[in-house]
């Protein structure tokens, strides 16, 4: 009776004692990250059977559990990914829009004085100084270009590094999460069954710390070990073993890393395209859908601004009446051909209007070629049979293939990844600017007719009235009216009639191509007027027309023609459609950013109500548990005493 | 719903946070004077802005191509204002020659004074400008377009060429009147065309041999007529150029009025959320300083 006594008092006072334990360590742990608060499991102990029924023999405590909600858990993972994703892509596009979109450190304004410059030049087309601050502000485009592409490029050297960095805390938490997995499995084994809380919270706050580097699925084996998978499905820890990530430069594309996984004891396989989520995920993001497609925009928007302004540059003549050269050096095609090819192409530019800033693969199956989009692996219709005389045309370039291609040859192609980079102001002399036009038409002042004639106009600068040799026009033209209504055109070195035309004074006429042989030396002009039988007008090499600015008129114009895109964007629209890809890629980042930053801390309350401390509710429990240790202790007392009286008893 | 303690401070936390951001969002908006802090703040405003700027600045370039047009224009005009003066003093001359009550010696002396204004008259066509270009040299502005081969008789080398600048997105306007049109073709009362320096040549010729013509008054009206007719285009070219520079000027004013609306802070607005935003700060702090101190183990002794 007296031993019953005892025994229910000191497991009152023992289950007191725990749980005061609990509490104690509960309020020392309020603000570990992840821990989740613990309680003790109490029951009461079987009771004797007596003839006037059960009597209850005390309490015991069955087990030490933690506040621990698993879907709760499991959505913070998720939600810790996908914010961390968001915001880093946020950040790092935010910086790229600030940077393009900025007045002063954007492409946009350089654009606007290198024009104004060709204005100004225009409005002086003797003044050197004038020509000479043109170059200027051409050297500052080339700069700013150049400098953009730099900016690009040591941000894409930047995310390598910080990507590398990330990789080493993903392989430093997996084998954490691995030798953890075994101290758990141990623990679980010699306390029979019963969950080791601390271990386990450690575990999650590991694996939510992993969720903020990249998205991941777990799965809990039977003895209580956690694998961790990434990717679709590419095993980061199996029970007590871990695979290794990596970065690897890709052979094909310099500057481009790729994630490797690597299995203990199999090669490295590339997981870049299967990863997403975390800060990984956001990084490669940024880089593949953001950062890359602007450099590539950024060098398409070059390479067609220096062919264009090259084009026109060409169809004039200097200072010194020479034929003008290239204004900008234009970049080639970036071709990287994969080590095992048996043949080679060449790849230039077409129709630089129709480029874009895609990537492209060229793969050879034995029989036929295909052009695909490097990003979405979509096919690119191509004309063209391939050959040097009829090359593969496809959006703006031209692909020549050699011969000894075998099947599985393969090239990656980059056609305007270095535009920006490569974009730099040929010509230094001032002089060698070709502001004026080489055709020069006149009325003669004899003429007795109202007939005039537009100065001219280049239409081919390749034809061979200009090229043969450069520098002159072969042969200077004279249209000579034969009656109001006729003329005949004749070489003005041989005489020799070329050909003759029917004029209409009410219409005017346009001279070439020639009416009847059309014969076309490359430029145009045009007679309107009434000209008189005798009356002549001279087309001749526009030699000494310093005061000529036709052609940097034509330069000047090319600012607001509607060039790129296939004719349907001005070189600042062209910029503009950058700046607006990049700053929807932003906003959105951003938008995406804010709304997983309240899922994030929607879930973060979630699991802080399920299982965090609070310490007013351990302070009551505190005081609790204190009155029950008080109460359990007097129990002991009583008994003590009803021992000490039958003692007393016997005694007397 | 049951809150622990952590939870608590990091909501207080949060909510002092996002207050502060947004104070220090408003106080870069009063400082700069700007709704948009950075561009990303609105990616969409910022490219229109980045457009307008753009297009602004392609129009001051515009203005000023309009002031070298003026520029250039009024130095022509001046020019031709001298040409026709003078030409004006070879007809008083002619009328004076041909009253019919002049010796041999008076004709032969106003055949030197003529003699002496042609010279003046290929000076004028020969005008050069400050970058040193001869004016009615046509393109071939570097090398003198008029010379006299010592008996009067004066030949043009330069061409029909005509310098234009751009003084808006489509438009172009000549700055420049080649010295063949300005000069070169009087149609003759003989027929034919002749240059005004033949009229000026023949007539002192005339003089020289003491038979002034009557023709000269008409063909000399004609150089005149043809002067002045290049006179009038310069001048109605000149009031292109004002009113181009009007277009340009409001043009300019509904750009700028578009990037305000876009870019603009609105102050009253600003400042009364920034009072509104230190207000609620202000609260927050003080409620924070409250309840920090409440804890149920401040009452176990």
């Amino acid at each position: 009776m007296g031993s019953g006594l005892l025994d229910i008092g000191s497991s009152a006072l023992l289950s007191s004692q725990r749980a005061l334990d609990i509490i104690s360590h509960n309020v020392a742990n309020v603000n570990t990250p992840g821990y989740s608060r613990q309680r003790v499991e109490l029951t009461a102990r079987l009771p004797q059977v007596s003839s006037s029924g059960f009597i209850g023999t005390g309490v015991d405590v069955t087990a030490i559990t933690r506040a621990y909600d698993q879907f709760v858990t499991s959505e913070l993972r998720t939600s810790t990914s996908g914010f961390r994703e968001s915001s880093t892509l946020a950040s790092l596009a935010g910086g790229l829009d600030n940077l393009l979109a900025d007045q002063n450190s954007g492409l946009s304004p350089m654009l606007g004085s290198f024009f104004d410059s060709i204005q100004g030049a225009a409005n002086d087309p003797t003044s050197v100084a004038a020509r000479q601050a043109l170059l200027g502000e051409a050297g500052s485009l080339a700069t700013r270009f150049q400098g953009l592409a730099d900016w690009m490029e040591s941000t894409r050297r930047g995310l390598t590094t910080r990507l590398d960095a990330r990789v080493q805390e993903v392989n430093h938490i997996a084998s954490s999460i691995a030798s953890i997995n075994q101290q758990i499995i141990e623990a679980q084994g010699s306390a029979g069954g019963q969950p080791p809380g601390d271990l386990l919270d450690q575990r999650d706050q590991m694996v939510l710390e992993l969720s903020g580097l990249v998205s991941i699925t777990t799965t809990t084996q039977e003895d209580g070990a956690l694998n961790v998978f990434i990717g679709s499905g590419q095993s980061l820890v199996l029970g007590v073993q871990h695979s290794t990530l990596g970065i690897a430069e890709r052979s094909n594309d310099p500057g481009q890393f790729d994630i490797m996984i690597g299995a203990p004891g199999s090669p490295a396989v590339a997981v870049t395209g299967l990863i997403n989520g975390g800060e990984i995920g956001g990084i490669l993001r940024y880089r593949d859908q953001v950062l890359v497609p602007a450099m590539n925009d950024l060098g398409r928007l070059a390479i067609e601004l220096g062919t264009f302004m090259n084009g026109q540059h060409r169809a004039g003549v200097s200072l010194d009446g020479l034929p003008g050269g290239d204004l900008f050096s234009v970049a080639s095609p970036q071709v990287a051909a994969d080590v095992t090819n048996g043949g080679s192409i060449a790849v230039s530019f077409g129709d630089v209007s129709q480029l874009t800033a895609d990537d492209y693969r060229l793969t050879y199956n034995g029989s036929n070629w295909t052009l695909s989009n490097a990003n979405s692996g979509q096919a690119v219709p191509m004309s063209g049979s391939g050959s040097t005389a009829d090359p593969f045309i496809a959006n703006g370039i031209r692909i020549a293939v050699g011969s000894g291609a075998v099947a599985g040859d393969g090239y990656s192609i980059r056609p305007v990844r270095d535009g920006a980079r490569s974009f730099s102001v040929l010509t230094g002399n001032p002089r060698d600017l070709a502001l004026a036009s080489p055709v020069a038409a006149s009325a003669a002042i004899a003429n007795t007719g109202t007939g005039q004639v537009t100065p001219g106009t280049v239409t081919d600068i390749n034809n061979a009235a200009f090229q043969s040799p450069p520098g002159q026009l072969s042969p200077p033209v004279r249209v000579r009216f034969t009656s109001p209504t006729s003329y005949e055109i004749i070489n003005q070195s041989t005489s020799a009639v070329i050909d003759t035309g029917v004029y209409d004074p009410a219409t005017g006429a346009d001279v070439f191509p020639t009416a009847n042989n059309g014969t076309d030396y490359g430029y145009q002009v045009r007679i309107t007027g009434n000209p008189a039988a005798g009356d002549e007008f001279n087309v001749a090499y526009n030699s000494g027309g310093v005061a000529d600015n036709r052609n940097a008129l034509l330069l000047a114009g090319m600012q607001s023609q509607k060039l790129m895109n296939g004719g349907s964007a001005s070189f600042n629209d062209g910029y503009g459609l950058l700046v607006a890809d990049v700053g929807a890629e932003a906003r959105q980042a951003q938008i995406g950013s804010d709304v997983q930053a309240a899922v994030l801390k929607q879930s973060e309350a979630e699991r802080a109500s399920a299982s965090g401390v609070n310490l007013d509710e351990e302070a009551a429990d505190l005081l609790r548990y204190q009155q029950a240790y008080q109460a359990a202790a007097q129990i002991i007392a009583v008994s003590d005493t009803i021992f000490q009286t039958l003692i007393g008893a016997f005694r007397s | 719903m049951r809150i622990s303690t952590i939870q608590l401070f990091q909501q207080r936390i949060d909510a002092l946070q996002a207050q502060q951001q947004q104070l220090s969002r408003t106080e870069m908006q009063l400082a700069t004077g700007k709704r948009l802090v950075t561009p990303a703040d609105d990616p969409a405003a910022s490219l229109r802005n980045l457009q307008l700027e753009d297009r602004r600045t392609m129009n001051v370039q515009f203005m000023e191509n309009l002031d070298r047009a003026q520029g250039r224009l009024e130095l022509e005009e001046g020019a031709l204002a001298s040409g026709v003066d003078l030409l004006q003093r070879v007809r008083e001359l002619a009328v004076g020659a041909l009253n019919g009550t002049n010796s041999a010696g008076d004709l032969q002396s106003i055949g030197a004074e003529v003699r002496s204004l042609l010279d003046g008259l290929v000076g004028i066509a020969n005008t050069r400008n400050a970058n040193g270009e001869y004016l009615f040299g046509g393109y071939q502005a570097a090398s003198v377009p008029f010379a006299d081969n010592g008996s009067g008789n004066v030949s043009y080398s330069g061409d029909r060429g005509n310098l234009h600048l751009q003084v808006s997105p489509t438009r172009q306007l000549a700055v420049a009147d080649n010295g063949a049109d300005t000069f070169m073709v009087v149609p003759a009362s003989s027929g034919g065309t002749v240059s005004v320096f033949d009229v000026v040549n023949d007539f002192a010729t005339a003089l020289a041999s003491g038979s002034p013509q009557s023709a000269t008054l008409t063909d000399l009206d004609t150089a005149m007529d043809v002067l002045l007719g290049v006179r009038a285009d310069v001048g109605s070219r000149l009031r292109a150029v004002d009113e181009q520079r009007n277009v340009n000027d409001s043009f300019n004013l509904v750009i700028e009025r578009e990037q305000s609306d876009i870019m603009d802070l609105d102050y009253a607005e600003a400042i009364s959320r920034f009072n509104r935003e230190l207000l609620a700060f202000q609260a927050s702090e003080q409620v924070i300083a409250k309840v920090q101190g409440l804890s149920l183990f401040n009452y176990l002794n």
